[in-house]
């Protein structure tokens, strides 16, 4: 009988163990979560951010930006004259220039057609692709200015649309 | 003989009982297992990019009225004005040199540029957005298209213009 009393409570005891163990399991669970949710908001902050910063630092680079020629107050401005003129001259120093950027994409929105520019139908088209692969793997875009230099009766003028910059990169 | 008996009995229902205290114990902790299990999953959603992106509704905004329109001065410069210039000159009652009214131009380019880079529409990602502009803090004009939804992201834009406050502001709805 005693030995059978002692069973008893050597199972009251795991009972309670397993009880106190499952319970802090699913506490810690709990503040896990509520933890991670926070860690989720800021990751989703710090890549909007991200997103939104390498758009800017592109579209704001020399390389890009429309500069002094189309006047101070212009901010995300993307001069297409020089964007054209980098896309035929990537084979040197500008190959690995963008780190893990596989392509740079700016498509033209004021026009509807889809027509890829190249040195021949420029400026009558709607999409530059800084390199002649297709835009693969992930990708952060954003709404810019594209201008660039008109003549109007022997005068120049500053020609601006609105385009999406698209900036694919290879994945780490 | 009857003694030993009845503590017997009494000795069985006692285990009985705690073995059903047990068994009522542990179900308790099953269950509140399950319910803190299914909340933690319930909770647990996937990451989702939303449709708009607040720094998207503020660039489009800027490279919209920064765009180039299709209405030229009649001054001796004839240029071309940006639909952020075609705005003031709108609320100055101007024409284009081509006699179009330039609140109609702002107005049709807007909406043009708009509808194109945002596609709204009830199968679309971007349901709807309204586009307006106050003076002074009055609102003066609207522009609308599609749906108005509980989600929205949107931007706000100040100029001073012959000392008026000229506000443009854009929601998009999703």
């Amino acid at each position: 009988m005693k030995n059978n009393k002692g069973q008893l409570k050597i199972q009251q005891m795991a009972f309670m163990l397993m009880a106190i163990t499952i319970f802090f399991v699913l506490a810690g669970m709990f503040a896990l979560t509520i933890k991670y949710s926070d860690v989720k908001k800021n990751a989703e902050m710090l890549r909007m951010e991200d997103s939104m910063h390498l758009v800017s630092k592109i579209a704001n680079s020399p390389e890009f930006s429309c500069g002094r020629g189309f006047g101070s107050d212009r901010t995300n401005c993307i001069d297409s004259d020089k964007v054209m003129a980098l896309k035929g001259n990537l084979s040197g120093k500008y190959k690995n220039f963008w780190g893990n950027i596989s392509n740079i994409e700016i498509r033209k929105i004021s026009s509807g057609s889809n027509k890829l520019c190249n040195m021949t139908n420029y400026p009558d088209c709607d999409i530059i692709r800084l390199f002649d692969k297709e835009v693969q793997g992930a990708d952060t875009s954003n709404f810019v200015s594209l201008c660039r230099k008109e003549v109007y009766e022997s005068e120049s003028y500053d020609q601006c649309d609105v385009a999406k910059v698209m900036i694919s990169y290879n994945l780490l | 003989m009857m003694k030993d008996r009845k503590a017997q009995t009494s000795k069985g229902r006692n285990s009985r009982k705690a073995q059903e205290e047990i068994v009522g114990f542990s179900m308790i902790i099953v269950i509140v297992a399950v319910i803190l299990i299914t909340f933690i999953s319930l909770s647990w959603k996937p990451d989702q990019k939303q449709a708009v992106e607040s720094y998207e509704a503020e660039s489009f905004l800027q490279s919209l009225l920064q765009k180039t329109s299709d209405c030229r001065s009649q001054d001796s410069l004839k240029e071309l004005y940006s639909l952020k210039n075609l705005m003031f000159r709108c609320y100055a009652n101007e024409t284009c040199l081509n006699g179009e009214n330039s609140c109609d131009m702002f107005t049709k380019n807007v909406r043009e540029i708009s509808n194109r880079s945002w596609n709204p529409g009830p199968e679309s990602p971007v349901k709807g957005y309204v586009l307006n502009v106050t003076v002074n803090g009055e609102e003066w004009k609207v522009i609308t298209q599609g749906n108005i939804t509980k989600n929205s992201k949107g931007s706000m834009q100040e100029f001073s213009k012959d000392g008026k406050t000229f506000g443009v502001g854009l929601k998009v709805y999703y």
